[in-house]
């Protein structure tokens, strides 16, 4: 009965990100580089 | 002020400081792509005063109008977890044939000499079947045969290409650009009912923010526009409740790809002249303001209003670029971070959330 039961949860999928072994820390890193780069980038143009 | 904003406000007061610092730092991190840009913005207003004059706003409206479409069909696709990179050449290919049927009748270079002058009506729902016929046929690959939606809409992509130079290399044309259109077209598409200031907004900004209500009704009121969400958030429990997953599949891309054949139809009165560049790499900039505006690669989420500020965010800021005489290189360049940032911030998202 239980077997059955567990059987008719909604099945949860991966999701894209789900297999990604990141910590926020580092993707907090990669935001602030990025965009970091990028005003560089634009000053480096600019002057 | 709202009842929403007002619990909102009344939650962070009641919180400790080091959670209010979070709850800061969270703000911060999820909006710094937004706020990079606003300051951006300030700062080429600063270098060139004249960046957000009359003439540079409607400039920047027509060029986020003229995206929109493509960006709305590009969304309804990462809505479902995949993606879409055929839309560019479906845009080109739609300009392509609707520039052929749509030119000058006493135009020397015509493509189609003895052809019939055909009414601008006609072309443009000709196209759109065709570009919901490629947007099916990209659904159904993707649907029925379980194939990721990137390799489908890549094949889709090259064999579009192809199609198109040898759609140029037909009549009178041989391979040529496609110019010299008919006026009523043009004038349908680039005349103007209004003005800001002394300069004319284009026609098709109205048409787009037509369309852009209408999608957001699809999205938001119709039984289909939630079936896409359910299907983009968890395929397997849609299908549970009731929900045909292959069936939404098929119509989400050929929705999508009856708008590029809009966006075909437009940009090809108002570039003029259509060669097999056009429409190329629209896809990417697409993708970003989609990703930018908060439609996330998870599935199951996005906004139109999302959409919205994402292709006029980036418009805003390429446009600004441009004015600082910033090469196409280094634009280049920065489109590539801010793509890479925005994904980053998605992803960020969905960690914290888990």
């Amino acid at each position: 009965m239980e077997e059955n039961e567990k059987k008719e949860d909604p099945v949860k999928i991966a999701g894209p990100y789900d297999n990604v072994k990141i910590s926020v820390k580092i993707l907090d890193r990669v935001i602030a580089g990025g965009i970091i780069a990028a005003v560089a980038l634009i000053l480096i143009s600019v002057f | 002020m709202s009842l929403k904003v007002k619990s909102k406000i009344e939650g962070i007061k009641a919180m400790d400081k080091a959670d209010q610092r979070k709850w800061f730092k969270e703000l911060l991190i999820n909006n710094s792509l937004f706020i990079f840009i606003i300051i951006a913005v300030i700062f080429i207003q600063i270098q060139r005063p004249e960046f957000l004059g009359k003439e540079s706003i409607v400039n920047i409206i027509s060029l986020s109008a003229a995206a929109m479409p493509l960006a709305l069909g590009i969304a309804g696709a990462i809505i479902l977890t995949g993606t879409d990179l055929s839309a560019g050449r479906i845009v080109g290919l739609t300009a392509c044939v609707a520039a052929s049927l749509l030119q000058m009748g006493d135009y020397a270079n015509k493509m189609f000499p003895n052809l019939p002058e055909i009414p601008v009506l006609v072309v443009f729902l000709a196209v759109v079947l065709m570009g919901a016929f490629i947007g099916g046929l990209n659904g159904t690959f993707i649907s029925k045969l379980n194939l990721h939606p990137f390799i489908v809409t890549l094949a889709t992509q090259l064999m579009l290409y192809g199609l198109i130079l040898m759609y140029l290399m037909n009549g009178n044309n041989n391979g040529q650009a496609i110019s010299g259109l008919d006026e009523k077209y043009t004038s349908l598409i680039k005349g103007s009912l209004f003005s800001i200031g002394s300069t004319p907004v284009p026609n098709f900004v109205l048409f787009v923010i037509v369309l852009t209500v209408v999608m957001w009704v699809v999205w938001n009121k119709t039984e289909f526009g939630k079936n896409m969400f359910a299907v983009g958030a968890n395929s397997e429990a849609a299908n549970v409740s009731g929900v045909n997953v292959s069936r939404t599949i098929t119509k989400v891309f050929l929705l999508a790809g009856a708008l590029y054949a809009v966006s075909g139809f437009i940009e090809a009165a108002r570039i003029g002249s259509n060669s097999a560049n056009t429409g190329f790499n629209y896809e990417m900039d697409g993708i970003a303001a989609c990703v930018i505006g908060g439609v996330s690669f998870v599935g199951g989420i996005g906004k139109i209003s999302g959409v919205i500020m994402g292709v006029v965010l980036l418009k805003l800021i390429f446009v600004g670029l441009s004015f600082l005489s910033v090469s196409v290189n280094m634009i280049y360049i920065i489109k590539g971070l801010i793509i890479l940032v925005a994904c980053a911030i998605d992803m960020r998202k969905y960690l914290v959330r888990k």
